[in-house]
């Protein structure tokens, strides 16, 4: 029988290439030797050698009923497999064995992750200032202190060959469709991977990646977030060791809506969306136009402003299509160096950039000063959408567009811009379309899209996601 | 398989691209052109734009460039410019057409088969005619442009004063095309042309000595130039063709005494009532100037002063539109079209001897209304020690 026991610790410590970290602890009480494993890295030494050890030396009588009880350890796991103790040991459990087929795992983690810290991503003025972390029981912490109700259900995976990551999915069982769960319950089984590190691997690996270039799930920095989309009806995932959440499935117009507008009066809210539409209708037109502009259609342009351009674009030597391929790539360089520079070094980047691409290319008669307007305005225009996906998808339609224009003008733009809709439109993830609430339209959520109606008259949620369509009861007091 | 058919399909659109591109820094922008005739030859002056450098604050070169070409037709004219320009004409912001004196005297027919045919031209510039040659070589002052001067002037006088019109190529084809119209254009003249008008030394003193001076209306009959309005005909042609956005009335109220009335408001209607045309004509204003002693406390002396005006005015139309009748007998005032609109069976009757018979005899009635709003910031005259 002790050969047995002994049998396990050889067998792991074969494994383990006799792993220095891991240590052994042979413990006799009365007659009977137990065995105390644990993986030094990553357990609290204090809670092994306070409670389990303290505790094991109080126990008079070591059997397996004797010990669960006087043991003081808040969490434990009754275990009889091998593989069982290499998990918990791996995940910062201490295992005593007690006999041959009797194992428990108490809870002794060591504390690796950092504290709750403020967003670097989804900035508001206003609003929760607590951000997810890399530890998956806090994030679900944070969520849960939003949703108190004993429907918000988790359903928890282990992923990854060797990283044998913890993903949950979390839903609110009597919103979200059981439909939208099983599908993402068959996604995730059907995922057999060596590792799953970061929760844009999760993504790309449920998401058709290759269909359409924008996002099909907004990545949540914030717990707010996440349990605002949670009362939708969507569903998040959660993946250990990655601060972001994933919502799915999301829609084109979840990426014009921001925190901050449920702070503010739906008046305003309204005017800053459309604000935000037309941003982004300028961020991937302007190029475009200015371009068929430029090259075909020149009646277009009033006669003054014309005459204003020509003489800007009097010495440039390169095609008004090179000349805006040449700025977009520059802007794309600054944008990619800014985002990989330390923060210390990115005002050597702003003044370099600032410089050179605005005053010495034009005085060097390499681009027009009205393209670098032009440019400028795409790029600042571009940089309003908080999801990094989504403008990078802007991008590949916006060199489309110039595309199109270059080869046809106008009518290019207008071809690319039919394509474009296509491929939105003929596009939905997990039975969502992507553009839902505009089409197929859905005039209750068409009052929360462009323009946002008094909050008080936002009764519904959206059929697609959800049976249980009423949200809000709230009668006007002021009737 | 169905995909690869549509791609191609795709890409047949793609075949036809690029037809008609053209870099802006191969076009040269044309503003405005005049055409004159010599011996059986059109010479067609494009006035092309010469884009300034924008950082630069003083302009050393000519705002804009001059290209002369001949040639039998218009089209072939336009295509010898190509021996002295750099780049191809881009015609589509042409603002200005001016048709010199001599064209329209004889048929202006020919110079509006060019416009009207070719796709590439937008119509809506302003027609003008020119009283003397060589208008668009003058380099004028705060518009570097004379072509955009032009178009703003005619604007502005249009805006203001209503002693010109601002017909587009569309309207004067209409005019052109319609049996019962006639033919008004805005004409232009040179005052003091010499060659120091087309340097940029013209627009260095205060007192420009070439410039350019809108004349009044040309009329025309049966497609050729008549003759030149007076300055009151052609405010008059304005009020009764309802082209008036404001202007200014000065009649006589005592002895070499005038008042001026500003007319902000102005609508004319003519109608035929038993074979007699009848035009009403309502205006409001404000008196801007008077030199009589008239206190306008008084309501009732407003009334005199509009019934002054109503009678004046009256007197003055029917005045002009008999000199009208007399030396051009040309319709300008459209009297055989409101009859094709009114009065059908007697336009069946009259039309083929309108001008012989009819037109010099018809009786017009004016009636006028005219209602002044307000007074300005002082009731009396000003007079002294008073």
């Amino acid at each position: 029988m002790v050969n047995s026991m002994q049998n396990i610790i050889n067998k792991l410590k074969k494994e383990t290439n006799n792993q220095d970290g891991i240590i052994y602890r042979r413990k006799k009480i009365l007659y009977k030797n137990i065995y105390i494993i644990f993986n030094e890295t990553i357990i609290s030494s204090d809670s092994v050698s306070d409670f389990v050890i303290r505790s094991l030396n109080k126990i008079k009588i070591p059997t397996y009923q004797n010990i669960i009880n006087k043991i003081s350890n808040f969490k434990y796991k009754e275990i009889t497999n091998y593989k069982d103790i290499c998990y918990y040991l791996n995940s910062g459990f201490t295992i005593i064995l007690i006999s041959k087929n009797k194992y428990i795992a108490l809870e002794t983690r060591k504390n690796l992750s950092r504290s709750i810290t403020t967003p670097t991503t989804e900035n508001t003025p206003r609003g929760a200032l607590d951000a997810f972390t890399e530890n998956i029981e806090i994030n679900i912490g944070l969520i849960k202190r939003r949703i108190k109700s004993n429907n918000l259900w988790i359903k928890k995976y282990c992923l990854g060959k060797y990283t044998d990551t913890q993903v949950a999915v979390l839903y609110i069982n009597t919103i979200a469709k059981e439909e939208l769960i099983n599908k993402i319950d068959k996604l995730l089984k059907k995922i057999n991977i060596d590792g799953i590190i970061a929760s844009g691997i999760l993504r790309n690996l449920i998401e058709k990646e290759n269909k359409n270039p924008f996002p099909n799930t907004i990545s949540a920095e914030k717990p707010y977030t996440a349990a605002r989309y949670l009362l939708l009806g969507n569903a998040i995932i959660l993946v250990d060791n990655d601060p972001f959440a994933l919502v799915l499935p999301a829609t084109l117009n979840d990426n014009f809506i921001s925190e901050e507008d449920d702070y503010n009066k739906s008046i305003n809210v309204s005017i800053t969306r459309i604000i935000r539409y037309i941003t982004f209708a300028i961020t991937l037109l302007t190029p475009g136009i200015y371009i068929a502009l430029i090259t075909y259609n020149q009646e277009i342009i009033p006669t003054e402003l014309l005459i204003s351009i020509a003489a800007q674009r009097k010495n440039v030597p390169f095609s008004t299509f090179a000349e805006c391929l040449l700025m977009i790539f520059a802007f794309e360089i600054l944008r990619e160096s800014d985002l990989k520079l330390p923060s210390f070094a990115s005002s050597a980047i702003s003044i370099v950039g600032a410089l050179i691409l605005g005053e010495a290319a034009v005085n060097a008669g390499i681009v027009s000063p009205i393209m670098i307007i032009i440019v400028a305005i795409t790029a600042i225009s571009s940089l309003i959408f908080s999801e990094p996906e989504f403008t990078n998808a802007l991008r590949i339609y916006r060199i489309a567009f110039m595309i199109g224009a270059a080869i046809l003008g106008l009518y290019g733009v207008l071809i690319v811009f039919i394509l474009f809709l296509i491929n939105l439109s003929s596009y939905d993830f997990l039975g969502m379309p992507y553009l839902s609430p505009f089409a197929p339209p859905d005039f209750n959520r068409l009052k929360d899209s462009i323009i946002k109606f008094p909050t008080k008259s936002i009764t519904k949620r959206n059929p697609i996601l959800t049976d249980n369509i009423t949200k809000n009861k709230t009668e006007d007091y002021y009737e | 398989m169905n995909k690869k058919i549509i791609l191609i399909l795709f890409f047949i659109f793609l075949l036809t691209g690029c037809y008609d591109n053209k870099e802006l820094n191969e076009i040269a922008i044309l503003t405005a052109t005049e055409i004159e005739k010599v011996d059986d030859q059109y010479v067609v002056k494009s006035q092309v734009v010469n884009p300034q450098a924008p950082d630069k604050t003083t302009i050393t070169q000519s705002p804009f460039i001059i290209y002369t070409g001949t040639g039998k037709t218009i089209q072939e004219a336009y295509r010898n410019t190509t021996t002295e320009s750099p780049k191809f004409l881009y015609s589509n912001h042409m603002q200005i057409l001016i048709i010199n004196e001599k064209i329209a005297k004889e048929n202006i027919s020919e110079v509006i088969d060019f416009y009207i045919r070719n796709p590439a031209i937008r119509t809506d510039f302003y027609v003008l005619i020119g009283k003397n040659e060589n208008i668009l070589d003058i380099i004028t002052p705060i518009e570097s442009l004379s072509s955009s001067s032009i178009k703003e002037t005619l604007e502005n006088n249009k805006k203001y004063l209503g002693s010109s019109a601002t017909v587009t190529f569309d309207e004067f084809v209409n005019m052109y095309l319609n049996k019962n119209l006639e033919i008004a254009l805005p004409s232009i003249e040179i005052i003091n042309h010499d060659e120091e008008g087309e340097k940029l030394e013209n627009t260095e003193e205060s007192q420009v000595k070439s410039k350019y001076k809108l004349g009044n209306i040309a009329i025309f009959k049966d497609n050729k130039l008549q003759g030149y309005l007076t300055k009151d005909e052609s405010i008059t042609y304005n009020i009764l063709k309802n082209n008036i956005q404001n202007t200014i009335l000065t009649y006589e109220c005592e002895d070499k005494k005038y008042i001026t009335i500003e007319i902000i408001k102005s609508s004319a209607s003519t109608k035929i009532t038993n074979k007699e045309i009848t035009i009403d004509i309502n205006m409001s204003g404000n008196i801007n100037e008077s030199h009589c002693n008239i206190d306008i406390k008084e309501k009732d002396n407003i009334k005199k002063i509009e019934k002054l005006f109503e009678n004046k005015l009256e007197e003055s139309i029917q005045k002009d539109i008999n000199n009208i009748r007399n030396n051009y007998n040309s319709d300008i005032f459209n009297f055989l079209d409101t009859i094709y609109k009114y009065d059908y069976n007697t336009y069946q009757n009259i039309k083929n001897n309108w001008y012989e018979e009819t037109y010099k005899k018809i009786k017009v009635n004016i009636n006028t209304n005219i209602s002044i709003i307000t007074k300005g910031n002082i009731l009396e005259v000003i007079d002294e020690k008073n």
